[in-house]
């Protein structure tokens, strides 16, 4: 095991995702052994290492401490472009929660890598970092980690602060959402008590554009028969993500109360899923071997692709435009949501997880608003220059009535975005 | 467009049940949604024992000869549409406020080495904190004040621990904990902290050399201030939130509308609200199917942001007693629960505190009810709490002995203040901390009797029933119209009977934007969230002795041990006794908590063999006077070994016991 967890930065692993065809070969500024276990340094000095290779796609930061005094890290990976980061539409990876995940931070390094490695020969992967931000939080437990790596190599955990912290408290059971103190002692005296668990949350609130959460498995499938713990449009939206894979959304797991995802889900309002590696036969004690990491590493940077695609995406059609009389005009204009899910899951829109879409209108007065359906309209609000637009389901379009005034052969620019369907610019000449 | 705000708490129903779970209720806003008092003339608030430098404005209502208002409507044109929520009024911008006690002077404190004589009386924060000062450099030898946690504005909170020097350091020792007004709107519970220990240091004997006490006596200090300064706050702090999540910081507060100084409810006529008036108009009651005409209950004020609601996003904040984890509401459903459990610096500065102590008894003085309420603020927590209703009624007994109250039996915090305590710190200090935790609560309806019994003459001489299924069932009058619920019974008769018929303001029109309908009116500040200053010593009648009764009940582990020798074999054996009238821990169950009962340890000294029995056994929880079971060891050890029994238990100072057979 001590062989298998020094440092080894130079056998090269630039992983493409099944089924690419690829032409061109990776942009191998950083390789990374991804046969092996990551100590906290070594985690560290390879997440530098990446974020100082790649600047024009990676942000490395801290979101907090752990109770041992380890960096939390999260690397921003999103394409420098004319959107900041921060408002694209997000994917929120976190790896090594606890015992049952402690590869994912392997995963989680492997799908940065891959990312950097690959995304200037990949199209789809370069549209993706283009258009949406994915953040990887590789390790919030390194504690429990070093813990466990410990007793792995068979020397007793040295009495240290970061082997007393990790013993406590489950952190899938330390969120706030369905924590339950009365069944579970490792749920910790409350919720976030953790400061690795608070940090992440506070990390996602101050991410409104967070519209899914991928933690790693293995998970218990959901009781057959039990009560569904998701919305029904929302298992259906999932469902196109969750075929042909293993990743699982929190309908189909037994998400443990108080987990990242249950929290991730009905307080966030964000997509959940675990993906779950196909490790074969395996001891719950037991970590995966290097060859099982590395094709589990190929699997985890696909799915986090896959879900990065899958986030709802703004575009706005042609506009038609009607003289109504004088300056006074009305636009009409489809908005429409391309992406596989919905600019805001239906849980979300109960917890009022973050704003609706927002039509912007520059160049013309705004004098109201109104939204077709069907063979009716309905007034829309309209705080200030821009027009609230309910939540756009996945593939689905609403058409929206503008009423501006302006004198004519007026261009005004029309901008349309929401914190988890990104934005979409068109301009129309009032004519 | 001023954003202002009443003294009351959001509103929400008051629901009394039974054990069948019938249930009764009645409008909030007739019972902790009092109105504040403004100054119509220069701006400032004037709630009852304003002093004679204020200006001639509103009398206050402590003031028997002050008539009770009935004038006429003050219509509003404002732009409003239809009313949904109830959140609570602040008042305007330069607003001058008024302490409770009017512009009368709190005592002096100096600094000395002299115990400060301790009078009730209505506070600013500064004040209480000089006098929290004074009281610990009273006794420097037993007391120290120091700083806990901060408040959103930065203001650190004072706080005052005593102990009686010794070889356990305070730290260490069981520990009581006084939280006065989590709520952020009982200034009587404050006081009723600073009186518990002004109590503790007039008198050492009454604090066990054993034991730490540690008081907070304004524990929400940002809205306790703002009430003590005669401002207006539902108990929540200052951090701006999004109530309604409309991008938009505390953009719909509410308005003076009728101009008569106060900010208090309305109702507004809607086909489906949820409330009718009563036979006594001042009261509401929840409306049935056929009743009509049904109303909305807000804050007064108008539709601001005009999204079709009322003053539902006043500036503030989190109430700190909504903030904890268990039973917590979700904040979209109620903002002021805060985002995140314990999301707060100063609730997580509370829970880490307590967590860090060995805490034995924890009490929050607040409320209105008038009652000690134990845990359970919800009928989910009802079950975790089941196993100890025995200890609850002894001390419900001795609460009332001490007070001079009564109260129907052991009352949980919902069903002593009837509505569910989402997020209440009591139920999380008891569940986890494993704490005996209680609420005192010193204000309520049935608290000031007055002096002169046969000078009664007002409509609610005694409820009609203390059964809320009874209640329920003669909730109608021969004329068809709702009976207002016990609780708006009971607070009416001490207006009407005590307080000449002082303290409410009858509703009256205003006309809203739109041709919208509205009543403004409801309880007056100073009414029932605190009560006015003459009443203040009433309220505060005993809980400070009841409060030091019970920690000098609190349990005390006495431990015999002896040992036989028969050559290197050692027979050992011990028992622990509690000597304290309290047990050693909570019963129930909860996975979380700290253990309950009684831990005794075997240290064996060098060279020796344990052959029968476990170094270390956990006993059940000691009742008040119980002894344990023999505990015995067989050990292996030579000539002159001397052995150590320990035993611990969470609410008690540990003991430790050299024997050598």
């Amino acid at each position: 095991m001590r062989a298998a967890v020094a440092i080894a930065l130079l056998a090269a692993s630039a992983l493409a995702q099944d089924g690419r065809k690829l032409t061109m070969a990776p942009d191998r500024r950083v390789e990374l052994d991804l046969q092996h276990y990551y100590t906290s340094a070594e985690l560290k000095v390879a997440l530098n290492a990446l974020a100082t290779a790649y600047p024009e796609l990676l942000r490395l930061e801290s979101m907090g401490k752990s109770r041992g005094g380890e960096e939390l890290w999260v690397m921003t990976v999103a394409k420098q472009g004319a959107v900041e980061p921060g408002s694209r539409p997000a994917v929120f990876v976190a790896g090594a929660l606890g015992r049952d995940d402690l590869y994912g931070t392997e995963l989680a390094l492997a799908t940065i890598l891959d990312f950097a490695q690959n995304n200037a020969r990949d199209a789809a992967l370069q549209q993706l970092l283009e258009r949406a931000t994915v953040y990887i939080a590789p390790c919030i437990n390194p504690d429990l980690r070093a813990k466990v790596f410990a007793q792995l190599e068979g020397s007793p955990p040295s009495p240290g602060p970061a082997v007393e912290a990790s013993a406590e408290v489950d952190f899938e059971r330390n969120f706030p959402q369905q924590w339950d103190p009365v069944q579970y002692a490792s749920s910790g005296p409350y919720p976030l008590s953790a400061p690795e668990t608070r940090a992440t949350v506070e990390f996602l609130l101050g991410r409104p554009n967070v519209a899914a959460l991928q933690s790693f498995g293995p998970w218990h499938a959901r009781e057959a028969g039990s009560a569904p713990s998701i919305a029904a449009s929302d298992a259906e939206a999932c469902k196109a993500l969750v075929a042909n894979a293993r990743l699982l959304d929190v309908d189909h797991i037994a998400a443990p109360q108080g987990s990242l995802l249950a929290f991730g889900y009905e307080q966030l309002g964000a997509f959940s899923f675990a993906f779950a590696p196909d490790w074969g036969p395996l001891a719950s004690t037991e970590l995966p071997g290097g060859d099982s990491l590395l094709r589990a590493s190929q699997g985890a940077s696909a799915i986090t692709a896959k879900l990065g695609r899958s986030l709802a995406r703004l575009e706005l059609g042609a506009a038609q435009v009607e003289r109504l009389k004088g300056d006074q005009w009305q636009v009409r204009v489809e908005l429409t949501n391309a992406g596989m899910l919905p600019t805001l899951s239906a849980r979300g829109v109960e917890r009022l997880a973050c704003a609706s879409p927002r039509i912007a209108i520059e160049g013309a007065r705004l004098i109201d608003a109104a939204l077709v359906a069907g063979e009716r309209t309905q007034a829309l609000t309209k705080p200030g220059s821009t027009v609230a637009v309910p939540d756009i389901a996945p593939q689905s379009s609403r058409v929206v009535l503008l009423f501006v005034e302006a004198p004519a052969e007026t261009t005004v620019k029309l901008t349309a975005s929401s914190p988890r369907g990104g934005s979409a610019a068109a301009e129309v000449v009032l004519r | 467009m001023s954003a202002q705000r009443t003294a009351g708490m959001a509103s929400e129903a008051i629901e009394l049940r039974n054990h069948g779970g019938r249930a009764v209720a009645c409008a909030l806003a007739l019972c902790l949604l009092p109105s504040v008092a403004l100054n119509a003339q220069d701006g400032g608030a004037a709630p009852r024992g304003t002093s004679a430098q204020e200006p001639a404005q509103k009398p206050p209502s402590g003031d028997p000869a002050r008539p009770v208002q009935n004038g006429p409507p003050a219509p509003d044109s404002t732009p409003a549409t239809n009313g949904t929520d109830t959140t609570p009024p602040q008042l305007p911008a330069g607003q001058r406020p008024v302490p409770p006690g009017g512009d009368e002077p709190t005592p002096e404190i100096v600094h000395t080495n002299v115990l400060p004589a301790y009078t009730p009386a209505y506070r600013s924060f500064a004040d209480a904190a000089l006098l929290l000062g004074a009281l610990a450099d009273a006794d420097p030898t037993r007391a120290r004040k120091f700083e806990i946690g901060a408040t959103y504005d930065g203001r650190r909170v004072p706080a005052i621990e005593i102990a009686t020097p010794g070889p356990t350091p305070p730290a260490e020792r069981p520990t009581v904990f006084l939280f006065g007004a989590l709520d952020g709107h009982s200034l009587s519970g404050a006081e009723a902290v600073l009186a518990t220990v002004h109590m503790v240091l007039a008198a050492p004997d009454k604090l066990p050399s054993d034991v730490s006490l540690i008081a907070v006596p304004w524990a929400s200090p940002e809205a306790l201030d703002a009430i003590a300064k005669g401002g207006v706050s539902d108990g929540a702090n200052s951090r701006p939130v999004d109530d309604d999540r409309d991008g938009a910081i505390d953009e719909d507060g509410p308005d003076d509308l009728n101009d008569d100084g106060f900010i208090s409810q309305m109702l507004i006529e809607d086909p489906s609200g949820p409330w009718v008036r009563c036979a006594d108009g001042r009261f509401l009651a929840p409306a049935g199917p056929l009743d009509q005409p049904r109303y909305l209950l807000v804050p007064e004020g108008r539709d601001d942001d005009h999204d079709g609601r009322y003053n539902e996003d006043p500036p503030g904040g989190v109430i700190l007693d909504r903030n904890f984890p268990l039973a917590r509401t979700s904040p979209w459903t109620d903002p002021r629960c805060g985002t995140l459990p314990l999301s707060e610096p100063l609730a997580r500065a509370y829970a880490d505190l307590v967590l860090a102590r060995r805490a034995a008894l924890v009490v929050v003085a607040q409320g209105n009810h008038g009652t000690l309420a134990t845990p359970g603020g919800s009928a989910a927590l009802a079950p975790l709490f089941a196993a100890d209703r025995a200890l609850y009624e002894r001390i419900t007994h001795a609460f009332e002995s001490a007070t001079g109250r009564s109260q129907s039996g052991v009352l949980t915090l919902r069903e002593a203040s009837g509505a569910d305590r989402p997020g209440a710190a009591l139920d999380w200090f008891a569940a986890v901390a494993g704490a005996l935790s209680l609420e005192i609560a010193p204000w309520g309806p049935r608290v000031d009797h007055g002096g002169d019994v046969t000078a009664r003459d007002a409509r609610y001489q005694q409820p009609p029933s203390s059964d809320p299924a009874r209640a329920q069932d003669v909730a109608r009058t021969l004329s068809g119209k709702r009976e207002p619920c016990e609780t708006s019974r009971a607070w009416a008769a001490w207006i009407d009977n005590v307080h000449s018929g002082v303290g409410f303001t009858n509703w009256q029109p205003v006309e809203l934007a739109g041709g919208v309908k509205g009543l403004v009116g409801g309880f007056e500040p100073w009414t029932i969230l605190d009560p006015p200053k003459e009443s203040l010593p009433t309220a505060l009648r005993g809980v400070p002795e009841f409060v030091l009764d019970l920690v000098g009940s609190l349990p005390r582990v006495e431990l015999a041990a002896d040992g036989k020798r028969d050559g290197e074999l050692v027979r050992l054996r011990a028992s622990v006794k509690n000597s304290g009238r309290l047990p050693t821990g909570l019963g129930g169950a909860c996975a979380a908590r700290r253990e309950s009962g009684v831990a005794v340890e075997l240290v064996l000294p060098a060279g020796a063999r344990l052959l029968a029995g476990d170094a270390r056994v956990d006993l059940p929880r000691l009742a008040g006077e119980e002894t344990s079971r023999e505990i015995a060891w067989l050990v292996l050890a030579p000539a002159g070994s001397v052995f150590e029994v320990r035993t611990s238990a969470p609410w008690c100072a540990s003991v430790a016991h050299k024997v050598q057979p």
